[in-house]
């Protein structure tokens, strides 16, 4: 008989990936270790050092997460993809975040410059095609997840003060830039609210229960309006 | 990634696989109408069923 679980309902924290690409469309890559978490999978931790039980808890193996959107501000190399991911299975526990035995995400945010409309955009990461509107749509078909595009704050940085060179020569930003300026009451909040709807509302959503998607709809709008990029100031 | 200081290890065991297999309904699950509550009358004007005789 095993023993009894101290929660019956998968934990959800924040990480990030970087997008790759296979034969059949895009994927997610974690950005530490070239693993690709296969569609439709949980992805199941592995010890490079031969743990016996991932994660071990004198390890640093486990797939990893945050409860503070903020403590991924400063990732680099820069992933283009964050999600909010279910962990279950044996868990570490820690003051900021997870380590976890398996994971699979829940809601997924691309970062890109350029993601109003069909056109390319410069490639960032393992992936080197334009990150567009349907290649997030295949990308949440593929995961049956749903994937928010989020916009940068940043031009490109070689050309500011040039206009043409913008439109033609686009510089996907990064999730740092994102969240960076971002005000951090309101950001966390709807990043709490995201996660927990997310987590929470698993077995409603699933049951087809559209109050349970319309919840973690609206806390995903909420999110995205916490991190839409400020205006910029206009000039008289 | 910075989780911080670790604190205890914990085991979830999700009662609903949070890896979706295709299995979001695209049609919501249909109820059928409730059947009206008998009422002492509604029964009245129907021949009772007969008694298997002996």
């Amino acid at each position: 008989m095993s023993e009894a679980p101290d929660l019956a309902v998968p934990i959800a924290g924040w990480r990030l990936w970087h997008l790759g690409i296979d034969e059949d469309g895009p994927v997610l890559v974690s950005p530490l270790r070239p693993v690709t978490w296969t569609p439709r999978r949980a992805a199941t931790a592995s010890c490079p050092t031969g743990c016996a039980d991932p994660p071990g808890w004198d390890c640093t193996c486990g797939l990893y997460a945050t409860a503070d959107l903020a403590l991924l501000a400063g990732h680099r190399p820069a992933p283009v993809v964050l999600g909010a991911t279910a962990l279950w299975g044996r868990v570490v526990e820690a003051t900021a975040g997870w380590r976890a035995e398996r994971a699979y995400p829940l809601v997924l945010f691309a970062v890109a410059d350029d993601v109003g409309a069909e056109g390319p955009g410069v490639p960032a990461g393992p992936y080197a095609g334009p990150l567009d509107v349907s290649l997030l749509r295949t990308l949440g078909e593929r995961y049956g997840v749903p994937v928010q595009p989020l916009r940068s704050t940043r031009r490109d940085p070689l050309h500011p003060a040039d206009p043409s060179v913008r439109q033609s020569r686009r510089w996907r930003g990064t999730y740092a830039d994102v969240v960076a300026d971002r005000p951090p009451t309101a950001m966390r909040r709807a990043a709490d609210a995201v996660r927990h709807e997310a987590a929470q509302g698993l077995g409603a959503r699933r049951l087809g229960d559209r109050a349970a998607q319309h919840r973690l709809d609206e806390a995903v709008e909420h999110l995205v309006a916490a991190l839409r990029p400020e205006p910029p100031p206009a000039v008289a | 990634m910075r989780i911080g200081e670790q604190l205890r290890t914990i085991t979830v065991e999700p009662v609903v696989d949070p890896v979706p297999d295709r299995d979001f309904p695209d049609r919501f699950a249909e109820v059928r109408p409730r059947r009206p509550r008998p009422t002492p009358r509604s029964g009245a004007g129907r021949e009772p069923a007969r008694l298997p005789s002996a």
